[in-house]
């Protein structure tokens, strides 16, 4: 087990910011696992997607870009298998889940949130495209969505929305004996969206309600971990509000996980939140080509992480 | 002994909180790819109903391309072969007008189109949205206000045979002429643009607009007929609308 190391934050940080190392195998990550579970850590996977766009099936054979790869049934086979080898699995995805190929123009939707009710997904935020038949089709669509739409930026009182029992503006999952707080946020929908398809929707502003609401996870309901789902793209050349921004402009917030821009990232950037405490931010690609994960072992004792990242090729 | 395990545990509690104990560790993609492109059944089984559909409708082969066209440059294969299409769609439909203009926006063109066969599914995956093709009558002043927009963000475009030096425009012309401000041109685009998504305020209050109903993704659809019952192929191309020296 050469390749683990036990390092400081600094060290840490430099590693998360460019340098990689390859683990040598399977077997040896899997009974470090089991050394540390011994030790009393406390593992938690997450696994996450963005910016899906419908792309039920896989692409097809002759696209130029990603011939053959993707496609939902890849996907949760890819699931399964991860759960069957995993105690306290965590699915997230950071919205666009619609528009981009024949099976939501036909369905709307619906083959979309069966599929990712069938992967037991925990929990979305809401994309832009979520919106591109309109609020009363996300409320129509959610029949078929066992899983729970994050969002705390929004106001969706004047929305169709307003009937759903399913968006929240955080929520808590409970995976073994660990507490992980979920909030999301999502973009400013004008000129993103048609005006009729939004109607009565208010945003407000993404920093203060995440800074609110992770707060209120991280102090008053003492989550050992805090995500914050996020549909405003990774980084802009202007002062549009970014992943980047939010990260920096915040606190109480442990991991980002975005969307919109379809960035493909390798590991996570580490950045210092408003605090100079660390957060990250991480984003795969689109299209469900990538299923993220990132493997967290929480020390018995306070503050202390064991972080591996791994994306998976679908 | 209380005294001793007391000392230990103060030890083992000060040398484990007096370091923050991180560890990263990086794993290649191709490790925890799947080997064998394993499929869950039981989603295969749930999709199989909607597939049904989706193939029946949009698995139809209707024209061949010489080669890729994509979104690579300023000047790109794929924006000229959309811009193609609505002036196909716009000389069939809004007969009584010639049109000047074609602009689309970049983001709206959705991916790439591959060599080869066309078929139905993959025209609704490059334009999936259900935007409607107008026609807008449009000031030349408004026009070369959107100039500099339209070339930053590379907005696919025909009818403009456009020149710049570094960032500067030295020459831009419609239909071989300088484009005068008080001029009224015709000009095709969608009914998301025209109400002034992506930036393109300039569209808003025009002279005039009217829309055909036509979906914009019918109108690329159409086009491939049209070149298929014409036994042409699509052919990628860029003609030097424009012209970029340093």
């Amino acid at each position: 087990m050469g390749d683990l190391k036990f390092q400081n934050r600094r060290d840490f940080l430099k590693y998360t910011l460019g340098t990689t190392f390859v683990l040598s195998g399977l077997n040896s990550y899997s009974s470090e696992n089991v050394n540390l579970h011994k030790k009393g850590f406390k593992k938690l996977t997450i696994l996450y997607t963005n910016d899906t766009h419908s792309r039920i099936e896989p692409f097809p054979v002759n696209d130029p870009k990603y011939p053959g790869e993707a496609g939902c049934a890849k996907r949760a086979f890819l699931i399964d298998k991860i759960r069957s080898e995993e105690e306290n699995v965590l699915l997230l995805d950071a919205g666009d889940i619609f528009q981009g190929t024949p099976y939501f123009n036909y369905f709307n939707g619906e083959v979309e949130y069966k599929l990712m009710s069938l992967m037991k997904y925990d929990a979305t935020t809401f994309g832009n495209h979520d919106f591109d038949l309109g609020s009363e089709n996300i409320l129509k669509q959610m029949t078929h969505a066992s899983f729970d739409f994050i969002n705390c930026n929004y106001d969706l009182k004047d929305t169709a929305l307003a009937k759903n029992k399913k968006v929240f503006p955080y929520k808590i999952y409970k995976k073994g004996s660990l507490k992980i707080g979920v909030l999301g946020v999502g973009i400013d929908l004008q000129n993103l969206v048609d005006k009729k398809f939004i109607n009565g929707l208010i945003y407000n502003d993404p920093v203060i309600n995440a800074n609110k609401w992770a707060e209120v996870l991280k102090k008053d309901e003492k989550c050992d971990y805090v995500i914050c789902l996020s549909h405003l793209g990774y980084k802009y050349d202007n002062a549009k509000l970014s992943d980047i921004g939010l990260a920096t402009q915040t606190k109480n917030i442990d991991l980002i996980i975005g969307g919109h821009t379809h960035t493909f990232l390798n590991n996570p950037d580490v950045l210092k939140n408003i605090e100079a405490s660390e957060v990250q931010v991480t984003q795969v690609g689109w299209a469900g080509i990538w299923l993220g994960r990132i493997d967290i072992n929480f020390s018995p004792y306070n503050k202390k992480i064991l972080q591996s990242n791994s994306n998976h090729k679908i | 002994m209380i005294w001793r395990i007391s000392i230990i545990v103060f030890l083992f509690v000060f040398f484990t909180s007096c370091k923050n104990h991180y560890i990263k560790q990086k794993e290649e993609f191709a490790h925890l790819a799947l080997k064998d492109n394993s499929e869950n059944k039981t989603s295969l089984d749930s999709i199989s109903r909607f597939k049904k559909k989706v193939d029946a409708e949009t698995g139809r082969i209707i024209s061949i391309s010489e080669g890729e066209l994509t979104k690579d440059g300023a000047e790109t294969t794929l924006g000229n072969f959309v811009c193609d299409a609505l002036l196909y769609a716009a000389a069939n439909k809004f007969k009584e007008e010639k049109t000047d203009v074609v602009i689309l926006n970049r983001g709206g063109l959705r991916t790439n189109l591959p060599k080869g066969e066309i078929k139905v599914v993959n025209i609704f995956e490059l334009m999936p949205f259900e935007n409607e093709m107008v026609s807008v009558k449009i000031t030349g002043e408004k026009l070369l206000e959107f100039l500099p927009l339209l070339l930053e963000k590379k907005h696919p475009f025909f009818g403009f045979k456009i020149k710049i030096e570094g960032s500067k425009i030295t020459s831009a012309l419609i239909n071989n002429l300088e484009i005068e401000k008080t001029n009224i041109y015709n000009l095709i685009t969608s009914d998301y643009l025209a109400n002034g998504g992506d930036n393109f305020l300039f569209l808003k209050n025009p002279v005039e607009l009217k829309n055909y109903n036509i979906k914009i993704r019918e109108a690329i659809i159409a086009y491939c007929d049209y070149l298929a019952i014409n036994n042409k192929q699509i052919i990628p191309y860029k003609d030097g609308r424009l012209e970029v020296s340093k």
